[in-house]
This record gives C-alpha cells, structure tokens and sequence, in this order.
C-alpha cells in the first residue's frame, strides 16, 4: 500500500531550479534510500514535504492526502516526522523532557493522557535510556541528564526519539550517520534495522551509497534535482547513470 | 522533590510571612505592601508570556489600562457594582490580548517587543484625547472603594488591612494557578517555545496557538490587578495605569527573581516595590533625602547589573544552591 | 474659503519644516540599526540629554553657539560610553540589548527628574523674532533648525559617500564579516558610529527644543517619530528615511494643525483632530506597517 505519494514537484530558489519534476512513492513497511551527491536535492524534498518550504508546483500526497503547503507541525500531525542531520533540542530541558514534548498531543484543552509511559517507552526504544535506569520513575538517568551531556550518536539518537515520540507512520531520515565514529554508525544503524523489524516506513536520505545499501529495499537517485534512477540497491549499484553521476560527483 | 513542589512550598512560605506580618505593620507599610503585592499580581501575569515563551513584551501596562479604565469608567460613569465591572475589565484585557497577539505575533523577536512598546503609548494618547471622560492626564476620582467594609464603618486601619487582605488573597490565588499552569504540558510547551520554536513545531504542536493562550492568560492576569488597583485608588489614574516605568518594571521584577519562573517574578515585584520604599525611608532616616529621588534608578541599574552577572535570577540562584547540598549530602 | 487657503499653507510650511528636524532626529538611530543591527531604544534619552545639557550650560551662562556644541560633545561621548559600558557586551542577545537600552532611557529619565524637577523648561532660541510669510507667521529659530538640519543631513551624506571612513561604515554595515576579513576593525567602526550618532542626537536634541518644551519625557516622541522613520523608510537608507520623515512629518502638522471638529455629550466634549493628536500619525504608522507589511514600506526584508 501506498504511504507517500510526490507528483512532479517543482521548487526554484531565485533562477536555480532545486527541484525538477520529481514524482516518487513510498510503500508501507518499506525503507526508502534517497541518495544524491551534494546539492542534488535531497534536504529539498525533505523540507517541501515537512512544510517548511512552499513548491512552486506539484503535489505531495500523505495517506492519499493532500499536504502540500501545509504548515509543520500539520504535517506531523497527519503521521510524518523529520529526523534532522543537526539535532534541534532543547537544551534546558533534560532527555526524558526533550522527547516529552513529542509525546504531548497539539491540544490545549485536552484532559491529560499519561506522557510518562509513552515517553519511557520511547526513551527506552531508542536506547536513550538503560533499561534498568528507567523503572523508579523519577531515577530514570534520562530524567538527571542534558542533551549538553551527549556525544554526537547521543544526540542522533535523541534526536530519532523526539521524532518516533511524535508516533509517526513515516519517519523521514536526513543523513543519519553523518559525522558519526564507526562505532556509532553501527549503532544507529543497528536501531534503524530494530525500527524496520518493527514495521516502520521509512525514507533515509544520504549522499554516500555504502552506508545505506544494506538498510534499504528500494533507491531513488536525485541528481541536480532530478530523479536519476530508481530500482532496488542492486540495479542501482550497476547503473551506468548513476556510476557516471558519482564519477562526476565524486565516488559512490 | 519536583520543581512544582519546591516552588509551591517558597510559595507558601512566602505568602504565610505575607499573611502575619499584615496586622503588625505600621500604616504606611501596610499601604506599600498592599501595593506591592498588586505590582506582583503584575510582574507574575508578564511572566506567563514574556518570561516562559521568550517572547518580551514592554507594553504590559497596556493591559492593566485597558482593564483598569474599563473598570474605572463602567463604575463611575454606569454606577455598576465592582463585582461586576471588574470582570469585564478583566474580560476586556483579555479579548485585547487575543486581537493584538495574532498579527503580533507573526512578528519575531525585536519586532514583537516594539509593537508591544507601542501599545501603551497609544492608549495613553486616546486617554488623553478623551480627558473630558478619562481625566486625562490627571486622573478622575470616584470609583467605588475596594474593600466592601468602608460602605458600613469608616474605620482607617480596618480599611487598609482589608485592601491588604484582598490583594494578598488574589495574589495567592493567582500564582498557585500560574505556577500549577507552568507545571502541566501548557507550561512545559512554552518553555519548550522558548528554547527552540522549531523543534517544537517538528514535535506536531502549533506554537502560535499555545502563545495565544498565553498572551490572553498574561492579559487576564494583569488585567485583574488592573481593575483592582482602580478600587484600590478609588479612581482612574494615568501614572498607575499606563505608566512605562511600571511597564518597564515587570521585566526588571522578572529578570531579577528568574524569568520564566513565576514565583522569581512574584518575589522580583514585591522586592522593587518595598525597596522602593525602603530606599525612601532609609533617605528620611539618614537625613539624606536626596536619596529617596534614587530608588527607581536604583532598580533600573540594578536590572543592568542582573543582565550582566546573573542573567538567570534569584530563585534558579538559590535552587540550584539547594540542588548542590543535596548532592553534597547524598556524596558523604 | 481665505480661511482655508491660509490653514493649507500654515500646514504645507510647518509640515516642510518639522520634516526636516524629524529627519535629524532618526538619522543617529537609522545609522545604528542599519550599521550594528541595534535598536536603539535609547536614542530618543540621547537627544533629551542633548537638549537639556544645551539649556544648562545656557543658565550658566554660556553662548547658545557654545552650548549647543557642548551638546554635541556630550552626547557623542555618553553614546560612546554607552556602547563601550553596555551595548558591546550584550549586543549578541537582540531582546537583551532592547531591555538594556530601554532600561538605559528610563535611568536618564530618572536623572533629568532627579536633577532638574519635571518642570517643562524652555531652551532660549538661537535667533528671536519670527517671520511673516504671506499669511503665516514662522518663529524664526524653527526656520534655523530647518536649515541647519538639512546641513547636517548634507554632511553626513558627504561623509558616508565622500570620505575613506564613511566607506568604511557602509562596507561594515554590508557584511560586518566581510569587512573584518579585508582588515576593518568592526568594534573601532561602530564605536565610531556611535559616538557619531550621538553627536547628531545631540543637535537634533538643541533643535527639537525649538518646538517642544524640555522635560524628562520628550524622549519618548522622538524615539517613536524615529522609530516610524526607520519603519516606513527601511533599514539605513537614507533617501528612505528623508522620505518617510516627510511623510510622517506632513501626517503629524496636519492632524496637530487642522481645525479641530468637536463632538460634545453631557458637557464633555472630544476633538477629532487638533493638539492632542500629537503623535497619533506615527503611532498609527507603526501599527499599521508593522502588522500589514512587517519588512517596512521601503525596507529589505529582516532576517
């Protein structure tokens, strides 16, 4: 089934047309890699889909929905969440706060649901919190630690629960392994694969091909704000396009 | 102990020594006092909007003139009964909060707080444009007294121990209600506004709908103590009802207990309005009477001094004293 | 119908007059902002204590011409030491720098109160006697600080586009990283922007006194007329500003000027137009401007 639909979606910033054309569909269940090399685009979708930027043309469709132009955290509210490359926290308010205010629905005046389980759970999820830290309530170690406290695969994970605390159906993935050590890579990438085992749609975005070939069931390749090639990591890999588009971009 | 429950018991330590004192305080005292609660009802409502969303505004004073001169003009002009005319000052402040806090609000940082600048000095013309009904710059006097005993027994000291009693039951009210409000998902959101605007959006919440709030939270607040300093005066005056010093004063009161805190503002106000007097009796004792001309530049530079070494305030000062014995203790 | 055609042309001279002085009066405040990216909020205090220090070196006894330059003097030199004790260091935090100078205005306001009473006090012209034109009589010292307004705009514009630091002010005001990275020193750059902005609050501070009284709440006029200039003309432009005093200057002497229309009820009565409308135009504009178009008339957008 269908989960994200984007027809011919067009976005020009002054005379450089960002996004040509670009129409691609993300299936429920699945892992979408969308790949390019630098300034191909790939940060451009992410913000016309999240409605921080307006498209000059085209439709973006959520749940045969139409989104488009629809003000963020609208967008998050129909199912969609970002996980942004440079984490946005909020860096006076400890772990568990941070990713609490995911979990708080958009209503004023809604009588209180319980946020502390689903918090917990979530914290507990991304591997923020120890298990064992995590059952006293109050001696929860994410409920005594800053965002300040973390190192960078920290954050991303932070950064991943603030996003699934929002209960998305797709989460949006925007280069998740840059400037992490090898060590961390392999954690976030570890947690990406538990999130997929789960049943969560996902799009991974990333302008080096290795890091997600694994991860993925299906790439699209942007180049200059066009769609390249699509298929499965394996035809892709064998594309003579893209490994033309590489060469030029500089390397796969 | 959770931050709610350290503030509600400063609260109520702070409010108790408030409620004893009342009786055994020489008159001119009680009359400061009195005031300075009132200045507080002020400086907690500004907190609710400025200090917990970031967004500052300098025109507050806006807010207790719209309800105040409502207030005032209702009950002299239309002779309604203050239990009903408070309210709607109340209810008028409220509704100007909601009309200007959606353009206003479109406006980021700096813009915001000159807007709200405007306000005030706006107002302060159209008082001044309707001098034959407002009193204009001198004021007009005649509103029905506060406290409901004067009606019956004119007793000096009776009367101003009620006044007291009144402010410092709304006062009470009013900051156990904000500081409960900063403790539910509302007041988490908007600290969480002021931190990051963004990340709060990416979270699936609509931050210009919770400012809202806010802002009409903030009016009705400020509005209350603007409809009662009216009683309190027995009349509409522009110096207590528009002033900008006054305006000007809620962010020094706020700045100096620890913005965003509610309880820092409560203790901020009451602090420049007795040290005001303080200061004043301090010049009559010394002989030194230049001294007493000093005291609104005295907390204007302390405000200075506050932005440039403790730009977090008094109370975060002294709970995160608190949370360094109890680590202290904890280690040995 | 003479009637009218004589309230007309006392409204086209004043208005061309006062325009003038109100384009001094922002041209300090304009450059600040579009140099260091700082409001001001202080300026409007700057121009009082420009005003003030004139008429008390005056009741000691000193020639205007003289007074009028110690104005000068000590203004540029408070605006230094405002930047160098203050500003500089809380410049980073925009809502911050706001609080401070707004606190600033107030502690001069407090000074001026405690030191020479809220007693309105007059500023002795520079020139007595008034003018006769056609029909309308001109105090001649408003004529003064019209010309003298205009040399001093003259002179700054010569500055700015003329001379090797006035580039230097406008290559900082473009990109102040830039400017550091070709070897301007940006703190000596808005020192000097300060100092000068001070200076020329100062004049318009002597001058304004030729059309208000000096008290400790003139400043609050100025800073919104200000305000409204840099609002309505856009950020550091100085044809823009020109432009927006003339047009906020016309607003204020017609609404301040034009015969008023009273309503009257229960003996109370309320006039539409006339001198208790004094800065309802520049109010009005502000509001207006800000909620309809927030980047301003003829304004860049802000980032």
């Amino acid at each position: 089934m269908e989960t994200l639909r984007i027809e011919r979606l067009r976005k020009s910033f002054g005379g450089l047309m960002a996004i040509k054309d670009l129409s691609f569909h993300v299936d429920q269940g699945e892992i979408l890699g969308l790949i390019g090399p630098n300034g191909a685009g790939k940060s451009t979708v992410f913000n016309l889909i999240m409605g921080s930027f307006r498209p000059d043309y085209g439709r973006i469709l959520f749940k045969s929905q139409d989104i488009t132009g629809w003000p963020t955290y609208r967008v998050v509210n129909q199912g969609l969440a970002r996980v942004f490359q440079i984490a946005r926290y909020f860096p006076h308010k400890t772990i568990y706060e941070n990713v609490e205010i995911s979990a708080i629905p958009n209503e004023i005046f809604q009588r209180a649901e319980n946020t502390e389980t689903k918090t917990i759970t979530v914290c507990k999820r991304t591997g923020l919190c120890l298990e064992e830290n995590c059952q006293g309530g109050n001696g929860c170690l994410c409920r005594a630690q800053w965002p300040g406290m973390l190192p960078q695969g920290g954050l991303r994970r932070l950064e991943i629960a603030r996003a699934i605390g929002t209960e998305p159906e797709l989460l949006l993935l925007d280069e998740p392994f840059a400037g992490l050590s090898p060590q961390e890579v392999d954690e976030i990438s570890q947690l990406i694969s538990d999130l997929r085992s789960e049943g969560q749609t996902i799009i991974v975005v990333d302008h080096n091909m290795r890091g997600v070939m694994g991860l993925v069931d299906r790439v699209v390749v942007l180049c200059f704000g066009e769609k390249l090639a699509e298929g499965t990591p394996d035809e892709i890999v064998r594309n003579p396009h893209v490994q033309e588009a590489y060469l030029a971009g500089g390397g796969v | 102990m959770s931050p709610r429950t350290f503030k509600l018991i400063l609260l109520a330590l702070t409010m108790i020594t408030l409620g004893l004192i009342g009786p055994y305080l020489p008159p001119k005292w009680a009359t400061t006092v009195t005031f300075a609660q009132l200045f507080a009802i002020y400086a907690i409502g500004w907190d609710v909007l400025s200090g917990m969303t970031g967004q500052i505004s300098f025109g507050h004073i806006f807010f207790v003139g719209v309800s105040g001169y409502t207030t005032g003009l209702l009950n002299m002009y239309l002779q309604w009964p203050l239990w009903v005319t408070i309210p709607s000052g109340m209810i008028l402040a409220m509704l100007m909060g909601l009309l200007f806090s959606v353009p206003a609000l479109r406006l980021k940082g700096p813009y915001f707080s000159l807007v709200t600048l405007i306000l005030p000095l706006a107002a302060a013309r159209l008082v001044i444009i309707l001098g034959d009904w407002t009193g204009g710059e001198l004021g007009k006097f005649g509103a029905t007294p506060l406290c409901p005993i004067q009606q019956f027994v004119f007793d000096f000291r009776l009367n101003q121990l009620c006044n007291y009693y009144i402010i410092w039951g709304v006062l009470a009210l009013l900051a156990v209600g904000l500081i409960w409000l900063a403790s539910t998902r509302i007041g988490k959101i908007l600290e969480a506004i002021r931190e990051n605007e963004e990340a709060v959006e990416a979270a699936g919440i609509n931050p210009a709908k919770y400012k809202i709030f806010a802002f009409a939270v903030s009016a009705l607040v400020v509005g209350f103590g603007g409809a009662l300093s009216v009683h309190l005066n027995e009349g509409v005056f522009f110096n207590a009802l528009l002033s900008l010093t006054a305006s000007t004063e809620m962010i020094v009161a706020s700045v100096i207990g620890g913005m965003g805190t509610i309880l820092g503002a409560l203790w901020g106000g009451l602090l420049i309005r007795i040290g005001e007097q303080g200061m004043r009796d301090l010049a009559h004792l010394s002989g030194f009477t230049d001294l007493e001309k000093w005291a609104t530049f005295f907390f204007f530079a302390l405000l200075l001094v506050f932005l440039f070494v403790a730009r977090l305030g008094l109370l975060p000062l002294i709970a995160n004293l608190f949370r360094r014995r109890a680590a202290v203790r904890k280690e040995s | 119908m003479e009637q009218f055609l004589v309230i007309v042309e006392r409204i086209v001279i004043f208005s061309v007059l006062v325009s003038a002085l109100y384009a001094l009066v922002a041209l300090g405040f304009t450059m600040i902002f579009g140099v260091g990216r700082v409001l001001n909020l202080a300026h409007g205090a700057l121009l009082m204590v420009g005003a003030y220090t004139a008429w008390f070196a005056q009741r000691l006894g000193l020639e205007l011409y003289l007074a009028a330059g110690l104005a000068v003097v000590v203004c540029a030199l408070l605006a230094v030491a405002l930047y160098q004790g203050l500003i500089r260091h809380v410049q980073h935090s925009v809502i911050i720098t706001l609080i401070a100078t707004l606190a600033c205005a107030l502690l001069l306001e407090e000074i001026v109160k405690i030191f020479f009473t809220t007693t309105p006090q007059i500023l002795q012209p520079f020139i007595s006697g008034s003018v006769i034109f056609h029909q309308t009589t001109i105090i001649s010292n408003r004529i003064l600080a019209f010309g003298a307004s205009w040399a001093a705009i003259l002179l700054f514009w010569i500055f700015v586009h003329r001379t090797r630091w006035g580039k230097v002010i406008l290559a900082t005001a473009q990109d102040q990283e830039g400017a550091a990275l070709v070897g301007i020193n940006v703190r000596h750059v808005y020192t000097v922007t300060w100092a000068l902005s001070g200076a020329l609050a100062g004049l318009a501070g002597v001058f304004f006194a030729s059309w208000v009284n000096l008290s400790p709440f003139m400043w609050r006029d100025p800073l919104i007329i200000s305000f409204a200039i840099v609002v309505v003309g856009g950020l550091g432009s100085l044809k823009g500003s020109i432009v927006a005093a003339y047009l906020i200057g016309f607003l204020e002497v017609f609404m301040t000027y034009s015969p008023s229309i009273r309503f009257c009820a229960d003996f109370r009565c309320f006039e539409f137009l006339g001198p208790s409308w004094v800065g309802v135009p520049s109010l009005m504009m502000l509001v207006l401007i800000l909620f309809l178009k927030p980047s301003g008339l003829f304004g860049r957008a802000h980032g």
